[in-house]
C-alpha cells in the first residue's frame, strides 16, 4: 500500500479555512514531490462546494463521521488516529492554531507519533519532511527532521506551491466511533473583534500608543480601508481597549500575514514573536528608538493621531479612483 | 483538591541559545512565563484552603530553579523528573514520561501553560491528556465552583468564551486572562529552602531508558541566524507627507488598490 500525506482540514460554516485550503494544496506539492498521495481529511460537517474544492487538490477526500457535525478538537483527533492506526500516513499536517496545537497534540499522544511545531516551509527531501521555523524569537531559522512519519503543526499563512494540475479525487466517507473524554459546554458568546487573525493577509494592529478608545477607533477605519483585520499588542489588551482573541504575541496569537501594520506599538520580543515573520512590516510610532525600528521596512516616527486619520483618507481616495477608472 | 502544576524551566526570553551539541542551552532555567498564570490561579485557590499544589517538571538539574521559585510563591512540594537518558528529549518523549510521573500521583487537576517561551509547541498539555484519557480544557480565564467530582471553567475559544463542566480529573490549560503571577516574599523564598523537592529518574518511574519510544524523535537538521533583513525605510516630517509615504510605500508592493 502507498503511502499518504494527509492534510487535515478545518471547516467553519461548511467551508474549508482558507488556511486548509492551503494545507492542501502543501500535501498535494509534498505528494507529488515524494510519488505519495496526498489525502485531504474532513471531520466537521462539510458542504458539498467544500469537498469538490479540495478534491481538486487532492488525490483523495476522506470525510470522517462521527456523529457530531462539529466535534472538537480532541474528538477529531481521536478519530484521526483510528484511521492513523489502520493506514499509512507519511506525515500529517495540521494548522498551528489554538484547535490545531489540540488536534495535534491529541492525535500525538494518542497515536505515539512525532510533532514538528511551527512549520513556515515543509518539503520532502531525503525520503522524509524537513520542516523550516523561526525560533528563539524569530533569531534563528531551524530546519528540521522527524524520525518515522510526523505530525506538522505548519504555521497558518505559509501558502500551497504554484498551483499542481487539478485532480479530480475521489470522496470517501468513513464512520468512526469517537470515544473521547466530554466535556460539556453550557455556554458559548461570540467575541467582539475578530477570530481570524492568524489567517488574515493583512494586520492592522493597535498599541499602547493608541491610547484609549479613540484612537483604536482610527486604526480600525484603517484596518478597515487596507481590507484587513485589527489586531492587539498585549498592552492594548490588558488596557480593556480590545479583546483578547486580538492579541499579537507570546501569549496571544501567531499572525504570518503577507502585510503587518502596527500603530503605537513598541515591538517588544513578546510582540514580535507573534508577528515578525510578516512579508512587509510597517510601524507607525512616536518613538524613534523602539524596538519596531528594527523590525520595520517602512517605520514612521510621528503622532499616530495625526497620520493615520489622513493615512484612511487617502487609501480610501485612491480606492475611490480606482474603481471609478473600472 | 490536589493541583499539578506543569512548569517547564526555560531559558529566559530573548536570551534563548544553542550549547555546542546544537540543543537548547539549559544551564540557567526559569518558570515558562505561559506556566505562571496557572501557578497564580492555582495559587488563589491554595490561599483559600481549597487546594494543595505539587510542582511536577521534567528537565536538567538547573530546572530546580524554576520549582524553588514556585515553591517560594507558595506551592507545597516539587517534583524534579530528570535523567541523563532524558537529554535533548522531543515533545513524543516528554509527553511519554510527565504521563508516566502523573500515573504515580494523586491529583484532581493538572495545570499547564499554553506554550513554552523556547519551544512554542504548545501540544505537550494535550499529548499528556490524551495519554491519562482525562478530558483537556484549554485556554481557562477562570475557574469555578466544583460539585459532583465535576469543575466549571470558563475558556476562550478560537472565537469566544464558554463556560463549560469538566469531570475530574482533568488536564488544564491557563490563559494570561488568569492574571499576572505573584513575586515572592522574602520569607516565601525562605520557606522554599525548607520544602521538599523529589527527583525521579526513569527507573523511578519504570521506565526502560532503551525504549524506542523515548528516544528523540525529532532533530534539529541545521540551524542559522536570521539576520536583520528588513530595509528600514524611516520616514519623519509632516503628518500629510508621512501619510503619502505610506501611500506610495504600500502601493509600490501592491497593497494599496
Amino acid at each position: 500500500m502507498s503511502a499518504e500525506i494527509w492534510a487535515v482540514v478545518d471547516i467553519a460554516g461548511g467551508r474549508p479555512s482558507p488556511q486548509s485550503l492551503d494545507l492542501a494544496g502543501i500535501a498535494a506539492g509534498l505528494a507529488a514531490d515524494a510519488g505519495l498521495t496526498a489525502v485531504a481529511i474532513v471531520g466537521q460537517a462539510a458542504d458539498e462546494a467544500a469537498l469538490t474544492a479540495l478534491a481538486r487538490a487532492c488525490a483523495r477526500v476522506t470525510v470522517l463521521e462521527t456523529g457530531d457535525r462539529d466535534p472538537t478538537p480532541v474528538a477529531r483527533a481521536h478519530a484521526l488516529a483510528t484511521l492513523a492506526a489502520e493506514g499509512t500516513p507519511a506525515a500529517i499536517l495540521v494548522s498551528a492554531t489554538g484547535p490545531g496545537r489540540e488536534l495535534a497534540g491529541t492525535l500525538a499522544g494518542l497515536a505515539d507519533l512525532p510533532v514538528l511545531v511551527n512549520a513556515e516551509a515543509v518539503a520532502w527531501a531525503d525520503g522524509g519532511i524537513e520542516t523550516t521555523s523561526s525560533v528563539f524569537g524569530g533569531r534563528l531559522r531551524s530546519t528540521s527532521r522527524a524520525d518515522g512519519p510526523p505530525v506538522v503543526l505548519v504555521q497558518p499563512g505559509t501558502r500551497a506551491p504554484a498551483a499542481p494540475a487539478a485532480t479530480a479525487g475521489s470522496v470517501t466517507v468513513r464512520v468512526v466511533q469517537v470515544a473521547a473524554p466530554g466535556i460539556d459546554v453550557l455556554e458559548r458568546s461570540t467575541a467582539q473583534g475578530s477570530p481570524a487573525v492568524e489567517e488574515a493577509a493583512t494586520v492592522v494592529c493597535a498599541g499602547r500608543g493608541a491610547g484609549g478608545p479613540d484612537g483604536v477607533a482610527a486604526i480600525e477605519e484603517l484596518a478597515d480601508a487596507l481590507g484587513g483585520v485589527l489586531a492587539a499588542s498585549r498592552a492594548a489588551v490588558d488596557a480593556g481597549w480590545l479583546p483578547y482573541e486580538c492579541q499579537i504575541g507570546q501569549t496571544g496569537k501567531r499572525a504570518n500575514p503577507q502585510l503587518y501594520v502596527g500603530v503605537g506599538v513598541s515591538g517588544a520580543a513578546a510582540h514580535a514573536s507573534g508577528m515578525r515573520t510578516a512579508k512587509t512590516i510597517v510601524a507607525i510610532n512616536r518613538d524613534p528608538d523602539a524596538p519596531m525600528a528594527e523590525l520595520a521596512d517602512l517605520y514612521v516616527v510621528g503622532d499616530l493621531f495625526e497620520i493615520v486619520p489622513r493615512l484612511t483618507a487617502r487609501l480610501r481616495e485612491r480606492a475611490a479612483v480606482t474603481s471609478s477608472q473600472s | 483538591m490536589r493541583i499539578v502544576l506543569l512548569v517547564k524551566g526555560v531559558p529566559a526570553v530573548g536570551e534563548e541559545r544553542l550549547d555546542a551539541s546544537g540543543r537548547t542551552d539549559r544551564a540557567r532555567l526559569e518558570p515558562n512565563g505561559a506556566d505562571e498564570y496557572g501557578a497564580e490561579a492555582a495559587l488563589r485557590l491554595a490561599d483559600a484552603g481549597l487546594a494543595e499544589i505539587t510542582v511536577l517538571t521534567m528537565g536538567p538539574a538547573p530546572a530546580v530553579d524554576a520549582i524553588r521559585k514556585l515553591l517560594a510563591i507558595g506551592a507545597r512540594d516539587g517534583i524534579l523528573v530528570s535523567d541523563p537518558a532524558l537529554e535533548g528529549s522531543c515533545l513524543r518523549a516528554t509527553s511519554r514520561v510527565l504521563a508516566a510521573a502523573l500515573r504515580k500521583l494523586e491529583f484532581d487537576l493538572v495545570i499547564a501553560g499554553a506554550d513554552t517561551s523556547d519551544g512554542q509547541g504548545g501540544v505537550v498539555p494535550a499529548s499528556v491528556a490524551a495519554r491519562l484519557g482525562l478530558p483537556l480544557v484549554t485556554s481557562v480565564t477562570s475557574f469555578g465552583g466544583i460539585g459532583d467530582g465535576r469543575i466549571r471553567l470558563e475558556r476562550r475559544g478560537p472565537y469566544g468564551s464558554e463556560t463549560v463542566l469538566a469531570p475530574l480529573p482533568a488536564v488544564v490549560t491557563g490563559s494570561q486572562l488568569l492574571g499576572e503571577p505573584r513575586y515572592p516574599s522574602l520569607r516565601g523564598i525562605m520557606a522554599a529552602r525548607t520544602k521538599p523537592i523529589s527527583t525521579w529518574g526513569l527507573a523511578e518511574l519504570g521506565l526502560d531508558p532503551s525504549d524506542p519510544l523515548l528516544a528523540p524523535s525529532t532533530r534539529l537538521a541545521a540551524a542559522a541566524p536570521i539576520e536583520a533583513v528588513r530595509a528600514g525605510v524611516r520616514v519623519g516630517g509632516a503628518p500629510d507627507d508621512a501619510a503619502a509615504a505610506i501611500v506610495d510605500f504600500l502601493a509600490a508592493r501592491g497593497y494599496a488598490s
